[in-house]
């Protein structure tokens, strides 16, 4: 069988350890021009990163709190490594402080009204309830569970919305005859809807998070609601568009859909705390315009009040997601020290970027991340492609706005779902057994390009009309 | 006349010229006293009746008695002697026993005061009345000491009575376990015979259709294209047994290094491919992708196992089957020359879920046929068996061991390596023992015996046994030909 | 690849072919050893403990020559290696001290009948890898097919 390894790693993971370990000692042997001495360090932590985030050899939140670790032994004030004269050092704090980004804070409000929905079932209550308009047809169910998934999405995670969802739907698929395609398109359309619904809030997803801390960092503030207003109309076209592809594509059989959900309202006192909370946390988040008050802020409000009221047992507390904290807060500090040390001035500075049009820089961009994120981790591609957008949109030469920098990124990474490896709703979607590797390969990437072209080229038009982009 | 005789002179004299003597002077005294005639039967005097003199008996038989728990219990009929109210006279009281005439009797009753005044007058009397009393005292003094040596006498004979009783009772039991033993098996004999044959339908069938299967399936796989593959795997699992697991594994490792492909290499080694050579042998023959073909070959390979499966437990049942039938046939028939190798063997398999950690070693000499009843015979064996397992725990080593004997007798030795029988009960366990515990009737070891025992003799052979710790022998040696087959079977009832 | 294992334990072959061709539907992503007694058992757990792979279920017939099952899978609950490895007794001879011990020494999981129904072989397996996959794996998606679909998906609901 195979060769035992002592440390118990793959091949894939071993020789993923080496080449980061390489990748990192890189920049210190070779000299690059233009390169200042800091930038030379964070490039060799950055290209571990790839490598590690790539390769998965450590866990990607342990990749994450390595970054910030070397940042703050190579670059920051408090360095282990003499800086060269003239380098203003950012404080070793402040890669820390990327720990508690507000931004985080935001995220962990939206786990808390996740977690909190799943206990009280609210998700699968709404849904029952949202779902009655829709009728027994089957395009018609269809589009109703898309919309409801994706709204769910933009508050949960797409990972959990798929799997709570996914249960929805085995039951309907069962009653299809095999080799009827509709039981395809509905395996299909809960993970693209958790996909495409990841986009819509800045707690969606977390490359939103990134992408928003990355703004906060370079000083540009982005509410709730602004954020909702760029994506959400463009993320509704995206999934009428997707849901009409899977009814033309894999069209049913059936005449109707019958869709039981097992779920009755808990109307217990601490239900009813965990509703209110949720209703004004996300009013808060919608009116932020109206009261001034920063989202993050408003997102510490379900955090204090599920933890006094012990609606989150100890327990629940401690299985949070906490690792997607950290992979965001890694992302963070890359970003920093990419930002601080002229790294991001000198990468950019590779290409001429003069000879293009500002479009082909945003579809490019788009177009990157939504291919690495096909491949790796879509918080990883966000952490590792944000920082360079944000510095190429703020370089003077460059015509784009970092606002529309990040979130094209952030939304090419959430388009990547043309591989049951792209994101776990997918991996969901697969390993139900109904969808093959084709099936998924062609719709997830008709509905990514399709997504990166409105995105892209409609959306900017949109926004500029409206105002949204300026600075 | 007598008047100046000694009192120890009068001793000499025989009784009734003492006696009539004693009359004669009383007579003489108290001036003839009237005769009383008594029909048979009369009580003359009752227990305790107080008695103011005593009764001379001139004529008849009385006897003594008392009663005891309502019964009449005689103390004296021919010890009675001439004077009644003896005892009362010495006491001065009531009577002692009741007094009663068995045949007509004469009385002379003479008061105390009479009495008194006779003795007074008649030196002579004194000296004759005095002997008869001390002689009727003698009399029955002795009658007392009979009695008491009668008693002793019965006491013994009772005891050896009730000795006989309880050994008969035991007898009886011990019957009476045998018989309901042997009525057990009689009944389990006619149950298993019936169920063998109930089997025997099934089973037949049952491999006949795996034989069919296999037919149609030889001929469809003729008709595929790559047929000599196909057969050959098909062959292959029906004829070979597959490989033990630990077998299995290490080709696995093998061929995976060979071939650098772990799951190829398992579903190779599954269907029996264990060369990288042989396989790449096989690609070359087959268009098209080799995967399909190694899934159809592992088709080929569980039909073929499966089939094998079939056959195998079908023949393992239908052994099962003639076993047992052979076990348990109704044998109330003749004696008749039997295979003392055939009833082991089939005893054997009976036992074969108690002997999945036993080695069984049939150390079987040449045997001439032996006459005998097979049932009881293998009653026998499945006995020494039983215990031998028993002592074993079920596990260790069993040697069943046949001889020819120069004699015209052959032994069967029943050899285990258990503990041993101590060596106190080594000539005891032959007998019946048997506790009740609460109510129910538990036999040990010596039933089986017991009865196998029984067998054997019947069978005019003998068993024995030699033990010491780690070896333990039962010997059954029996006679090639009896000449007269009277093996009865008194123990079996009729069904 | 590190598959989870699942050790069959019978000594009879046709038993154990049968036993193992039952498990068909587990095969894709579970590694599926058999092993013809206790000692055979041992050496498939020193392979696979060699090869980093978790023993998920062990499926064992009692009576086998030599060590009893019972015994291996009491052995098994006492090293600290097996103490999450579902356990399942397959015979159709145990007395009930047997399996009460096995119950409560072995932790038992289930005890399976001779002769027994493809399907509740099938259900029974399916239910004590998803009990083990619960307990044991970060990720619990690639189970979904093939064990307790919808007992998955919540946990993974529930998890975030």
């Amino acid at each position: 069988m195979k060769p035992s390894i002592t440390s118990g790693l793959g091949p894939t993971k071993t020789i993923g350890l080496v080449l980061a370990i390489f990748a990192f000692f890189v920049p210190f042997f070779i000299t690059f021009e233009n390169l200042s001495e800091p930038g030379h360090r964070v490039l060799g932590i950055f290209m571990m990163a790839v490598v590690l985030w790539i390769t998965e050899a450590i866990p990607l939140h342990a990749t994450a709190s390595l970054i910030i670790f070397l940042c703050i032994l190579l670059v920051s004030d408090k360095a282990m490594l003499p800086l060269p004269e003239g380098y203003k050092a950012p404080t070793y704090s402040s890669f820390f402080y990327s720990l508690a980004n507000p931004v985080l804070m935001l995220f962990l409000g939206g786990f808390f009204l996740a977690d909190g929905a799943a206990k009280y079932k609210l998700d699968k209550n709404l849904a029952k309830t949202l779902l009655k308009p829709f009728g027994q047809k089957p395009a018609n169910i269809m589009l109703g569970l898309m919309l409801i998934v994706a709204v769910f999405s933009m508050f949960m995670s797409n990972t959990a919305t798929t799997a709570a969802f996914m249960a929805v739907v085995l039951p309907v698929i069962a009653r299809l005859p095999a080799g009827d395609r509709g039981r395809i398109a509905l395996a299909l359309c809960i993970p693209i809807a958790a996909n495409v619904g990841g986009m819509g809030t800045p707690v969606g997803t977390p490359p939103n998070a990134i992408a928003l801390g990355a703004l906060n960092k370079a000083g540009i503030q982005i509410s709730f609601i602004e954020w909702m207003v760029m994506i959400v109309p463009f993320m509704l076209i995206v999934l009428v568009v997707a849901w009409q592809l899977l009814v033309r594509l894999l069209p049913t059989k059936a005449e109707t859909y019958t869709v039981e959900i097992d779920a009755t309202y808990d109307r217990s006192p601490q239900a009813w705390i965990f509703y209110v909370t949720a209703a004004v946390t996300i009013l808060l988040w919608f009116t932020e315009p109206l009261h001034g008050i920063q989202s993050a802020i408003v997102g510490f409000l379900p955090v204090v009040v599920m933890l006094a009221t012990k609606l989150i047992s100890d327990k629940e507390f401690h299985s949070m997601q906490w690792s997607v904290l950290w992979l965001v807060a890694g992302g963070i500090a890359l970003g920093d020290g990419v930002g601080k040390t002229g790294l991001d001035t000198w990468m950019i500075g590779l290409i001429d970027w003069q000879d293009m049009a500002p479009g082909m820089i945003a579809g490019a961009l788009c177009l990157v991340a939504l291919l690495f994120s096909t491949i790796i981790s879509n918080s990883a591609t966000a952490n590792l492609l944000v920082p360079i957008g944000i510095s190429l949109a703020t370089s003077p030469e460059i015509a784009i706005s970092p606002v529309a920098s990040a979130i094209f990124i952030a939304i090419g990474s959430s388009l990547a779902m043309a591989l049951p490896i792209s994101t776990p709703p997918n991996a969901i979607a697969y390993s139900t057994g109904q969808v093959q590797t084709k099936q998924m390969a062609l719709v997830g990437g008709i509905i990514g390009v399709v997504g990166l072209l409105i995105f892209v080229f409609i959306a900017p038009v949109a926004w500029n009309m409206l105002g949204l982009l300026a600075d | 006349m007598m008047t100046n005789r000694t009192l120890l002179a009068g001793f000499h004299d025989p009784d009734d010229r003492v006696e009539s003597h004693m009359i004669e002077e009383i007579d003489a005294a108290l001036g003839h006293p009237p005769r009383l005639d008594l029909p048979v039967g009369t009580m003359i005097f009752r227990q305790d009746d107080p008695l103011d003199g005593i009764y001379i008996l001139i004529d008849g038989k009385v006897s003594l008695f008392q009663l005891i728990d309502g019964k009449e219990v005689i103390f004296h009929s021919q010890t009675v002697g001439r004077i009644l109210g003896l005892l009362a006279l010495t006491r001065q009281s009531r009577s002692f026993f009741h007094c009663r005439a068995v045949t007509p009797v004469t009385l002379l009753k003479i008061s105390f005061a009479d009495l008194d005044r006779a003795l007074q007058q008649s030196d002579s009397l004194l000296v004759s009345f005095i002997t008869v009393l001390l002689r009727s005292m003698a009399r029955r003094n002795k009658r007392l000491v009979e009695l008491q040596t009668e008693v002793l006498g019965l006491n013994k004979s009772l005891a050896s009575e009730r000795d006989t009783l309880a050994r008969t009772l035991r007898e009886l039991r011990k019957a009476q376990a045998l018989l309901v033993e042997s009525e057990k098996m009689a009944t389990l004999g006619q149950l298993s015979a019936g169920v063998a044959h109930e089997l025997n339908n099934p089973v037949a069938a049952i491999q006949r259709a795996a034989d069919f299967v296999h037919q149609d399936l030889l001929q469809m796989v003729a008709d595929l294209p790559d047929a000599t593959t196909y057969r050959a795997m098909l062959d292959r699992s029906f004829t070979q047994a597959p490989l033990s697991t630990r077998e299995q594994r290490e080709r696995r490792r093998e061929l995976a290094t060979e071939l650098v492909d772990e799951a190829l290499a398992e579903r190779l080694v599954a269907i029996g491919i264990t060369d990288a050579a042989a396989y790449h042998d096989l690609v070359a023959t087959w268009r098209g992708s080799a995967g399909d073909h190694i899934t159809r070959l592992e088709r080929m390979h569980q039909l073929g196992g499966a089939l094998r499966n079939i056959v195998r437990c079908a023949d393992r049942i239908g052994g099962l089957v003639k076993s047992l039938r052979a076990y348990a046939r109704a044998d109330h028939d003749e004696a008749v020359a039997i295979n003392l190798h055939e009833g082991l063997d089939d005893t054997l398999r009976l036992f074969t879920n108690r002997m999945r950690e036993v080695i069984v070693e049939r150390d079987f000499g040449d045997l001439p046929p032996v006459r005998g009843l097979s049932g009881e015979l293998n009653q026998v064996w499945t006995n020494l068996i039983a215990n031998a397992l028993d002592a074993m725990k079920n596990q260790g080593r069993l040697v069943i061991a046949t001889r020819a004997l120069p004699d015209g007798l052959v032994s069967v030795s029943v050899i285990d390596d258990g503990p041993g029988i101590a060596p106190e009960n080594l000539d005891k366990i032959f007998n019946l023992r048997f506790t009740t515990r609460q109510g129910r009737v538990e036999f040990g070891l010596g039933l089986g015996l017991s009865i196998s025992r029984n067998i054997v003799t019947r069978h005019g052979g003998s068993i024995s046994v030699e033990s010491r710790p780690g070896r333990t022998e039962f010997c059954v040696k029996l006679p090639v030909s009896r000449p007269d087959p009277t093996l009865s079977n008194q123990q079996e009832p009729e069904p | 690849m590190n598959r989870i294992v699942i050790v069959c334990v019978e000594d009879e072959a046709e038993v154990r072919e049968a036993v193992v061709r039952d498990l068909a539907p587990f095969k894709p992503l579970f590694r599926i050893e058999a092993a013809e007694d206790v000692e055979d058992a041992l050496a498939v757990l020193r392979e696979v403990a060699v090869d980093e792979e978790p023993v998920g279920l062990v499926l064992c017939d009692h009576l086998l020559p030599g060590k009893r099952g019972v015994d291996f899978l009491i052995d098994l609950q006492n090293n600290p290696a097996y103490q999450t490895t579902r356990k399942v007794l397959i015979t159709g001879q145990a007395g009930l001290d047997d399996t009460v011990r096995a119950v409560n020494q072995a932790r038992l999981n289930h005890y399976i009948a001779k002769p027994w129904q493809p399907a509740d072989l099938q259900a029974v397996v399916r239910k004590e890898l998803t009990d083990y996959v619960l307990a044991t794996q970060d990720s619990l998606i690639p189970y979904i097919a093939i064990l307790d679909g919808p007992r998955l998906l919540d946990a993974i609901a529930q998890r975030g």
